[in-house]
């Protein structure tokens, strides 16, 4: 008996349900029916406990489809994309792709920026330790130097841009809000994390263009005249104030 | 680093992080999975900075996968080694089980026939792990729910043999001596007589649940989400009663995670079980 072969052919029996008659030169005789269900417990611990990654990771999608056909979704990503590695918080990162095109869900083309959020703030939670700049060092600067500065944002920092009322339903499914929403309303979203707490703030397309320019490494200035160009209703005053109390700046360079 | 002290501990579950921390000594010592823990930062580095300054700890790994044919991830072991490096647990444990097969992680401890090529592969594979920690690793005896065909070794003979080997050390998980036992149907307590005790530093102690087959045959499942049941108490002061010495046994408790309190006073039925099998005569004529 080759170890190696006996591991192929469990791993198919188990992870792609084929059957494998040459199991049965490895393991003691059982009835057909017996072995089959023995085996089974193999295939229900890999892929139940997949399936609780992907749910606990995507908390929104299943508070929004429920739990039948999020793990009916699970499954079936699963079986396309089996982990590679065993750190089970890097599995199942292109599960809000994989709705976009996953038949039962195709009706509801927001769960993928939906998915995206929840995806992001997972990140965030475990990305670097960084601090956020204090509003006194914006204040330190003289206004023309700020200008011509560029902002290394933290680590922690997402910008999501949806064709979607997507911060909209993440609070309705959040139990954050009650109101009807008319999921075809564009939405941005920056979800961050400033010391332990994970935040989601909808912001305007002024803001997201200012920040975005940002985190593209465009100076101080050049984001301004960006988001003004791209966004009517842009309010310099109010994004810099935003750029300073969300905590998204971790350094000043070049001031 | 903090020792373990030889009495129970529990696992460490992120919904008890600041009761842990309001309440030291709610705990004697926890143990955590090291790949819950493989993120760069947030809020479970911040809480097990705060926690190992109170707890002596211990990881128990789940990923290394020491008897894959081909090889364990160096790319994991690496980042094994970092939270090593950083935490310094008192103990660093693996199951004598596989995971992964050509790149295919499957996220479970599948079994091995106990073979002298398995005996190889994980042997290196152990060696591998050692040499890269520049530690002794505990190896824990799986819970299984299929037999082999052919093997060359017990399983408490392929633990001698591995220990002989690697100088490694013992993780003796009692409920999946009871478990495999039960699906594979061999005797448990023969099994913990011929066991090579001397090289066991820590015991573990689960809940399990029982399955019917549809030919009506039971099947014990190892899922570490109930409390540990009585036929496991009572092979865990059988052991005790063949010992001369407290050994730190974790309560093990990974889904439906209760309150702490609960996960508490299994510990405190695990100290009390533990003394009662050491003040008992079979120690005498196992001695």
């Amino acid at each position: 008996m080759k170890l190696s072969q006996f591991q192929q052919c469990m791993t198919n029996e188990v992870f792609h349900k084929e059957k494998k008659p040459e199991l049965n030169d490895y393991l003691k005789s059982y009835e057909p029916r017996e072995l089959e269900e023995r085996l089974a417990i193999y295939q229900n611990n890999t892929f139940q406990s997949l399936i609780e990654v992907i749910k606990d990771l995507y908390p929104t999608i299943e508070l929004t489809i429920g739990d039948d056909l999020l793990s009916a979704c699970a499954r079936a990503f699963i079986e396309k994309n089996p982990p590679t590695s065993p750190i089970m918080q890097e599995y199942a990162l292109d599960f809000p792709a994989f709705l976009l095109d996953f038949p039962p869900v195709q009706s509801t083309p927001y769960l993928c920026d939906l998915a995206k959020i929840d995806l992001l703030q997972h990140q965030s939670y475990h990305s670097a330790d960084e601090d956020s700049l204090a509003a006194e060092a914006f204040t330190a600067i003289d206004i023309n130097t700020l200008a011509a500065s560029r902002i290394n944002p933290i680590s922690s920092a997402f910008l999501l841009k949806s064709p979607f009322a997507v911060f909209d339903m993440w609070q309705l499914a959040n139990g954050e809000c009650h109101d009807e929403v008319n999921a075809n309303s564009p939405q941005n979203v920056l979800i961050i994390r400033v010391e332990m707490l994970v935040k989601v703030y909808e912001v305007n397309n002024g803001i997201f263009t200012f920040l975005d320019a940002l985190a593209k490494n465009a100076t101080v200035y050049d984001a301004l005249e960006c988001a003004t160009e791209q966004a009517s209703d842009f309010n310099p005053t109010q994004a810099i104030s935003f750029l300073i109390q969300s905590g998204f700046t971790a350094n000043i360079l070049g001031e | 680093m903090k020792l373990i002290p030889p009495s129970a501990g529990i696992s460490l579950k992120a919904q008890h992080y600041q009761e842990l921390i309001n309440n030291p000594g709610v705990a004697g010592w926890l143990e955590l999975h090291p790949e819950n823990y493989m993120g760069l930062g947030g809020p479970p580095h911040r809480y097990l900075e705060a926690i190992s300054e109170i707890y002596p700890i211990s990881m128990h790994g789940v990923g290394m996968s020491l008897g894959s044919v081909d090889g364990v991830n160096e790319a994991h072991l690496e980042r094994l080694k970092i939270l090593v490096e950083r935490y310094q647990p008192a103990h660093v444990s693996e199951h004598l089980s596989w995971s992964h097969w050509n790149s295919i992680y499957l996220n479970d401890l599948l079994p091995l026939p106990y073979t002298r090529e398995s005996l190889d592969v994980i042997c290196n594979n152990i060696d591998k792990v050692q040499a890269r920690l520049g530690r002794q690793i505990l190896i824990e005896n799986p819970s299984t729910y299929i037999d082999f065909k052919k093997s060359d070794f017990s399983e408490g003979d392929f633990f001698k043999a591995i220990v002989s080997r690697c100088d490694c050390r013992i993780l003796l998980d009692i409920n999946n001596v009871y478990v495999s036992a039960f699906n594979n149907q061999f005797d448990p307590y023969e099994y913990i007589d011929s066991f090579p005790t001397d090289h066991i530093s820590e015991i573990h102690l689960a809940g399990h649940s029982i399955k019917k087959l549809s030919n009506d045959t039971a099947i014990r499942i190892d899922d570490h989400g109930s409390e540990v049941r009585t036929e496991v108490w009572k092979l865990y002061e059988y052991f005790f009663s063949r010992q001369n010495k407290a050994i730190p046994t974790l309560i093990e408790w990974d889904t439906d995670v209760p309150d702490l309190s609960t996960l508490s006073n299994e510990a405190k039925k695990a100290d009390a079980s533990m003394l009662q099998g050491l003040k008992n005569p079979e120690k005498d004529s196992a001695a």
